[in-house]
């Protein structure tokens, strides 16, 4: 007999327990394990994509926001450009109105420097050239000279008699007539007698003195050489004066040039 | 020569025999279900496992495939039972090339056994997926006097499961060992591949058929429905 009941029996109770033993110890476990990866599996697949999803929005955001700096900083770019455009050209303006105020300081320093130099040197010149008058004219003093000069000087006395000199001629009058005070002529040579008497005789003349008053001036007359007066005459009496001598030449040379030096600019 | 391990007993007492194919089956119980245990005594829940692992995952998963495309739908809740008669099978023809060993699907008790575990299981899924009222129809279809044919075709079937089983595990291992006797060096070695080609196939269709049938008695047979659009 090929078929044994009981091993029939046996071997179906045995295979029933096989499946129980199975599914207890194979398929459970296994197919819960392929579960948990397989859930665990589109987890991460969910992260993943979660974070595929996040990164795009981020890189879209992070796009967004490098567009929004670029075009910022292009704004800034522009608007610094802008006022950096405006500020030079305000310093160039302030810098050119300094140098222009600053070279037109310089010109005027220049120019008062140019003044200074001018008017020191005219003043050099002056000083050189009366000097040198002075030097020639006492190099060329003789008797000649004094001559010329006591006749210039008498010449001049003489001149007060001409209407347009009346003031002064009665301003001089009473120092002359008072008697009184020092009545010098100084001369930068000495005088002769014969010089001396013209020039009494030249305010006899012009005054029309009475005899007593000639004689009180010519004893009261002083004559005086003095080496100040180049070339020259001076009566002083009571204060008044008449003179004549090219020192006052020089001397009026000499103001003349410096009104004319300080009028120059 | 013995045709059957049943032959062989190792204890008996009256009508209770304990044979080979008893202790072989109990033997090759003990190695799946302590192999099991161990493979899966540290399974990996996350992306890296073991090539055991792997192993018994493609094995579990290509079973669990094969049954959803026999057409089985919910295959988890059969894949206990069509899983173990393939792993069963499968294993029993693959330990043949262990010298002593003799396969208990070798023994036609234990393929009618396992023939009677798929005629009651099928009428079982069948009932728990369409009720007892509708599976008895099922007999009765399409007209009533297909009935004992029907019932016939049952029992046939069963039967032819078990004999397609025992026949070719039990030439299998006839033929080795007449092979042995004649030619006793190389040629039983190449018989010995076949054998385990042919009892993998074996494993394969007599799980497959089993999938079959189960899945003709659950498959829920409802009348077409029109569908009406409303407007």
């Amino acid at each position: 007999m090929l078929i044994d009941w009981f091993t029939v029996f046996a071997q179906a109770i045995n295979f029933l327990i096989l499946v129980w033993l199975m599914k207890r110890f194979l398929y459970q476990p296994i197919l819960h394990a392929i579960d948990a990866r397989e859930r665990l599996i589109a987890a991460k697949i969910s992260d993943a994509e979660k974070m595929v999803k996040d990164s795009q929005q981020e890189k879209s955001e992070f796009a967004e926001k490098n567009q929004e700096f670029d075009q910022q900083r292009a704004d800034l770019l522009k608007e610094a450009t802008i006022d950096a455009q405006t500020h030079g050209k305000h310093i160039l303006e302030e810098t050119k109105k300094a140098a222009m105020a600053l070279a037109s300081k310089q010109r005027e320093n220049l120019k008062v420097d140019e003044l200074r130099l001018h008017r020191e040197l005219i003043r050099r010149t002056q000083i050189e050239v009366l000097s040198i008058s002075r030097k020639v004219l006492q190099d060329l003093a003789d008797e000649n000279l004094d001559k010329r000069i006591v006749d210039n000087f008498v010449k001049r006395i003489l001149d007060l008699k001409n209407p347009k000199n009346e003031i002064q001629k009665e301003q001089l009058r009473p120092a002359f007539i008072s008697g009184k005070g020092n009545f010098l002529v100084r001369s930068s040579s000495g005088l002769d007698p014969t010089q001396r008497t013209s020039i009494l005789a030249a305010i006899q003349d012009v005054f029309g003195f009475s005899k007593e008053i000639a004689a009180d001036l010519a004893a009261r007359i002083q004559f005086q050489g003095s080496k100040d007066l180049v070339g020259g005459v001076e009566l002083t009496i009571n204060g008044r004066k008449i003179a004549w001598s090219i020192s006052d030449y020089l001397k009026s040379l000499e103001q003349g040039v410096k009104d004319a030096s300080l009028r120059q600019p | 020569m013995h045709l059957s391990p049943d032959e062989t007993i190792f204890f008996g007492y009256g009508f209770f025999n304990i044979n080979a194919t008893i202790v072989m089956t109990w033997i090759l119980m003990i190695v799946l279900v302590l192999g099991s245990k161990v493979i899966t005594r540290r399974l990996s829940r996350g992306v890296e496992r073991t090539r055991w692992q792997n192993l018994l995952e493609i094995i579990v998963t290509g079973i669990e495939q094969q049954i959803t495309e026999v057409g089985l739908k919910g295959s988890r809740q059969y894949l206990g039972f069509l899983g173990t008669l393939f792993i069963f099978v499968a294993a029993s023809s693959l330990c043949t090339i262990i010298p002593g060993f003799l396969p208990p699907t070798g023994s036609l008790s234990t393929t009618a056994a396992l023939a009677l575990c798929v005629f009651v299981a099928v009428p079982f899924y069948g009932i728990k997926s369409q009720g007892a009222l509708e599976y008895l129809k099922t007999y009765t279809k399409p007209t009533a006097i297909m009935l004992p044919f029907n019932i016939i075709s049952e029992i046939s079937r069963t039967l032819a499961l078990a004999v397609r089983l025992f026949g070719n595990m039990m030439s299998g291992v006839m033929i080795i060992g007449i092979l042995l006797t004649i030619t006793p060096l190389v040629f039983p070695i190449v018989m010995t591949v076949l054998g385990l080609l042919t009892g993998m196939v074996q494993a394969y269709i007599f799980s497959i058929l089993a999938a079959v049938y189960i899945a003709a008695a659950t498959r829920v047979r409802r009348p077409k429905l029109a569908t009406v659009e409303s407007k």
